[in-house]
């Protein structure tokens, strides 16, 4: 019998897969592999969207049907979904399959982490004050913009190890493959205005969610603060690249300071800020 | 009065520069990375039970614990409105006069250095060739307007002039979300209510210092329920509300959580519920004569134990603490000694603990009732708000598919190859450069379509 937790594997070990080819296709400089690993990425984009609505299926079954959208680890499958999903619709858009690299390695690492870590994975019921529409609009927008963030960092890094080696005007090697500088460059900024509009939308989501549920719409919670962090330092970007022209190098080393923050809104605040909090206490 | 301008000039345009906004961009992302590290809305006294002295100071001189309330902090948001509205008002006359301008002359030499340029010769002559432009072109990205010229055809079509005001307004939204965000904290409040079951109240704990406030009307509370799912976690929680103006029932209606109640401008959620003690039978023995008594008493209210001058008094009531089930909290008061107290265990009469100095106490009877644990708010700003964050979201995805793009095109003579006509098409964009790039090319696909299309047509006939 098929069930989701088969499906999670096995989208596990085809993001696997799928950044292999993408890695070695850049590396021995062929675009056949880089091919592969696309087509694998999309076989197991769509393997991974069954499992999760057979997952949201489940949970009817169990009785208390709810998104499966909810804990650590659904939210670590749906960021590899929405990560691997932002970035093949980029590749089909750009035409250019070389960025895969980080993207597919993202995917992978997020959901090893989900399976790996001994995390709870058993379907639960929601509290009662996560039972909401408003929960499907939160998670979803945010996460869209992590993945948008997540694909600029992956542009970010070949385009600053790419420009360390622009000395010698015919790549080859690694970089063969990459489109030309000024490409990545306007890839990196319609992945970040695409994030900031998605993580735009999730925090007025939130703030909204929270007011209808507990009366307001800001209450400076690390969680929200952290996200609000994130949100001024890619509208940073936005502003610096726009006006005072700054480009590529700078743009890219920006957008890894952006990504650390998202990495922090969506991991340090459980881990480190409530642990610091416990701390205190002692 | 020349320096005194100069000096204007010189914090005004301080006041509107990118580089100070991107200042205080990061400068808020900063100090909000600080906040976050200290419990936010920590009271004064705690900060120094919980940090070193030195770190306490920082803390309390900076308010590191109540940040986001904080002069400073304000200042900071302030600082970015006004660079935002001085920004905004230097920059909108330059973007109404571009928006307004009009080209006029160009020539095929320059439009052929855009960077989106075509160019080819055609058999049909000029008068010819127009018309196909204007329709392929019309068509495709959008109506052609000619520009007069005495030996060339020149013409110019544009989409998205005004999305250059797109900008403005969202910068604008940012300002309304701020405003609303001001009239909530002046004009609002918030707090808490707990009302027992069965009860009434009028009275709202608010949540910033120690104040209480009356409301216009009483809120009872006709049924309090919570149910749980299988696994033991709640699954709901449920009062019934009814809204009293004197005796006159309003309003009747249950809230859960997710599922406010609103009147008269002011929000009802459910919060929190929990168990409170309404009265206890309690049998009290001193241990140094054996005698009993046997009280009633009510919660924090002090009773006289007889024959002594010593008062007791029950001071909280906790369901269920460290798995040794419901307590009470026991205070003595006796004459010219500090005040002790003692934990008493409702289901244990025996225990050993349950007493105070010479008393021990069993507790005989305890009578306890659900409240309901409601926040109350009233946030007259939260539409404004609601306004702003509409505008910006508009704002912002309007602006990532908006873009100014022209297109230039000029159709003259050929120098090179008489007899000819020299077809010029030049693009340029203000965003999104690779979208347009493939617009572009397709337009000049098709011209070039059209235009050899013509020329067949004329040598067949
Ligand atoms: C939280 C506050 C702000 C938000 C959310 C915001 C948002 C934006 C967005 C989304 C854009 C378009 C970016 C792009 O095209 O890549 C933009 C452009 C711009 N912003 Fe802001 N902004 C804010 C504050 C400011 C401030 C304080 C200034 C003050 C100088 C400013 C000046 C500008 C300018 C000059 C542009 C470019 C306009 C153009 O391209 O013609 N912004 N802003």
């Amino acid at each position: 019998m098929i069930d989701s937790s088969l499906l999670l594997s096995i989208s596990t070990f085809g993001f696997l897969f799928s950044f292999t080819f993408y890695l070695s296709g850049l590396v021995f400089h062929r675009k056949g592999l880089l091919t592969w690993g696309s087509v694998s990425a999309w076989v197991v984009l769509l393997i991974l969207s069954a499992g999760i609505v057979l997952r949201w299926i489940e949970s009817y079954q169990l009785g208390f049907g709810r998104a499966p959208l909810s804990n650590l680890y659904e939210s670590l499958v749906f960021a590899a979904w929405s990560i691997a999903l932002v970035y093949l619709l980029l590749e089909l858009r750009t035409k250019y399959r070389g960025l895969g690299v980080f993207p597919l390695l993202f995917c992978f690492l997020a959901m090893a982490y989900a399976s790996f870590s001994g995390m709870d994975s058993v379907i639960r019921p929601l509290v009662p004050a996560l039972k909401s529409n408003w929960l499907i609009i939160h998670v979803v927008t945010c996460f869209l913009g992590y993945a948008g963030f997540t694909v600029s960092f992956g542009i970010s890094i070949l385009y600053l190890l790419n420009a360390a080696h622009k000395p010698n005007p015919h790549p080859r090697g690694i970089y063969a493959l990459l489109p030309p500088l000024k490409q990545m460059d306007e890839f990196n900024y319609q992945m970040i205005f695409f994030g900031f509009i998605w993580l735009s939308i999730g925090i007025i989501s939130g703030a909204v969610w929270a007011n209808s549920a507990w009366g307001t719409y800001w209450s400076w919670d690390p969680k929200e603060t952290w996200s609000l962090i994130t949100w001024l330092v890619y509208a940073a970007i936005l502003h610096a690249r726009n006006i005072r022209g700054w480009k590529g190098n700078r743009v890219a080393w920006l957008s890894l300071v952006g990504f650390a923050c998202v990495l922090f809104t969506y991991f340090g605040v459980n881990f480190l800020l409530s642990g610091l909090h416990s701390y205190g206490g002692l | 009065m020349q320096e005194r301008d100069g000096l204007l000039k010189g914090v005004v345009g301080t006041l509107a520069s990118m580089r100070l906004t991107l200042i205080i961009f990061f400068t808020l992302a900063a100090v909000s990375v600080i906040g976050t590290l200290f419990p936010y809305g920590m009271a004064g006294s705690e900060v120094h039970h919980h940090y070193p002295p030195a770190l306490a100071w920082l803390i309390q001189t900076f308010s590191l614990h109540d940040m986001y309330r904080t002069n400073w902090f304000r200042f900071l948001l302030a600082l970015l409105c006004i660079n935002l509205i001085i920004c905004s008002v230097q920059r909108l006359p330059k973007t109404i006069k571009l928006a307004r301008q009009r080209d006029q002359e160009f020539s095929s030499d320059k439009v052929s250095k855009f960077s989106q340029n075509f160019q080819m010769t055609t058999a049909q002559p000029m008068e010819k060739v127009a018309p196909s432009l204007e329709k392929v072109i019309g068509g495709e990205f959008g109506p052609l307007k000619a520009i007069d010229s005495s030996d060339k055809y020149m013409a110019l079509a544009e989409r998205g002039r005004w999305s250059s005001f797109m900008v403005y307004f969202i910068h604008l939204s940012v300002l309304v979300i701020l405003v609303g965000a001001i009239i909530g904290s002046l004009f609002g409040f918030r707090g808490i209510m707990n009302i027992i079951e069965g009860e009434a109240s009028k009275m709202v704990m608010l949540s910033r210092g120690h104040e209480r406030l009356e409301l216009p009307f009483t809120v009872r509370c006709d049924a309090f329920s919570v149910s749980f799912y299988e696994m033991g976690t709640p699954r709901e929680y449920r009062s019934d509300l009814t809204i009293l103006k004197g005796d006159e029932k309003i309003l009747q209606t249950p809230i859960r959580v997710n599922h406010p109640l609103t009147y008269g401008g002011i929000t009802f959620y459910q919060s929190t519920y929990g168990s409170i003690l309404t009265s206890l039978k309690v049998e009290i023995r001193d241990t140094d004569s054996e005698k009993t008594w046997t009280m009633d008493m009510q919660m924090r209210t002090p009773k006289t134990i007889p024959g002594t001058t010593d008062q007791i008094q029950v001071m909280d009531y906790r369901e269920n603490i460290a798995q040794l089930g419901p307590i009470v909290i026991m205070a003595m008061l006796r004459e010219g000694e500090e005040p002790t107290g003692a934990y008493i265990l409702l289901n244990d009469p025996d225990f050993h603990g349950n007493k105070i100095s010479n008393y021990h106490f069993a507790i005989k009877e305890a009578e306890t009732a659900w409240y309901t644990g409601l926040q109350v708010k009233s946030d007259p700003g939260v539409w404004v708000v609601y306004v702003g964050f509409s505008a910006l979201l508009i704002g912002i995805i309007l602006a990532y598919y908006m873009s100014h793009r022209k297109m230039w095109v000029v159709a003259e003579p050929s120098r090179e190859f008489p007899g000819r006509t020299l077809v010029t098409l030049g693009g340029r964009t203000n965003r999104n450069p690779l979208a347009f790039e493939e617009e572009f090319r397709k337009v000049c696909q098709s011209v070039e379509q059209q235009l050899k299309a013509g020329e067949n047509k004329e040598t067949s006939t």
